[in-house]
C-alpha cells in the first residue's frame, strides 16, 4: 500500500494492487468507512486502484493514518471473508434447500402428535362405521307394510 | 455566482446506471452533464450558491456513486 500524496486539504491518497485486492473487497471494505470519510476510488494504471480518504470533519495527520491503517485491516477482513463464504457456499446451498423442501413438504406428512379432539373424533368415526356394518349385515328389515301378512294371527278365515 | 467543476469516473470502479442514479438524485441542487467515454464516465457540474456547499455536494456525490454501485454489485 503507497501513500501518494498525503494530509493535504484533509484528505489521504494512497493506492492498492488489484491482484491483491481485488475490486468487490475494495468496495466492501469502503462500504464500512463511508459514514466517516468521502471516498473516492480510480484505477490510474493496469493493475492499481487509488483510494482517496476525505474527511468529513477536520481530521489530524495522526487520525487520518489511523483510518488508513483501519481501512487496510477491513481489507483483509473482507478478503478473508470472501474466502470462507466461497468454501462454504455449497454446504450453504445444501442447507437451504433442504430447509425449503421441508417446508414445501405437505402440511398433512408435518403434522405433530394429535389433540385429544381429534382422536375423540376418530373414536366416533370408528363406532359409526361399525354400526353402518352391523346394520347391512342384518339386511333389509321387514317393516310388516305387507297388508296380506298376518304376524299376530290375528285374521280370521270364514 | 456559478460554480461549474467536473468529475472523472473510471469505468474499471464505477457503472454509468450508478453515476445515472446518483445524478438523479441530486437533480435539484446540481445540473449535471454525463458523458460516456471509453474508458471513463465524464460529469460536468453546475450549481449556483457557495463553494464551500459545492465542494461538499461533489464530495457527497461521490460517496452515492460508490454506494450505489455497491448496491448493484449486492443485486
Amino acid at each position: 500500500m503507497k501513500t501518494h500524496k498525503k494530509l493535504e486539504n484533509n484528505e489521504i491518497i494512497f493506492s492498492l494492487n488489484s491482484k491483491i485486492y481485488p475490486r468487490d473487497v475494495i468496495f466492501k471494505a469502503c462500504y464500512t468507512f463511508i459514514d466517516r470519510v468521502y471516498i473516492f476510488l480510480d484505477n490510474p494504471k493496469r493493475n492499481e486502484i487509488t483510494v482517496s480518504f476525505k474527511g468529513k470533519k477536520i481530521l489530524t495527520k495522526k487520525q487520518l493514518n489511523s483510518l488508513k491503517g483501519e481501512f487496510a485491516n477491513e481489507l483483509l477482513n473482507a478478503i478473508l471473508r470472501k474466502d470462507i463464504s466461497k468454501k462454504n457456499k455449497k454446504i450453504l446451498e445444501y442447507v437451504v434447500g433442504g430447509a425449503i423442501t421441508a417446508a414445501l413438504e405437505k402440511p398433512e406428512e408435518n403434522k405433530g402428535p394429535e389433540n385429544e379432539d381429534d382422536v375423540e373424533i376418530k373414536k366416533i368415526e370408528k363406532e359409526i362405521e361399525a354400526l353402518k356394518k352391523e346394520l347391512e349385515s342384518e339386511g333389509p328389515e321387514d317393516t310388516g307394510d305387507d297388508y296380506e301378512s298376518d304376524p299376530l294371527g290375528i285374521m280370521k278365515t270364514q | 455566482m456559478k460554480t461549474e467543476t467536473r468529475l472523472e469516473f473510471n469505468k474499471n470502479l464505477y457503472t454509468l446506471k450508478s453515476v445515472k442514479s446518483a445524478s438523479r438524485a441530486y437533480r435539484d441542487f446540481v445540473n449535471f452533464k454525463i458523458t460516456d467515454h471509453e474508458k471513463h464516465i465524464d460529469v460536468a457540474i453546475r450549481f449556483a450558491g457557495k463553494t464551500e456547499d459545492a465542494e461538499k455536494i461533489i464530495d457527497e456525490f461521490k460517496n452515492y456513486v460508490l454506494c450505489a454501485d455497491i448496491q448493484h454489485e449486492l443485486n
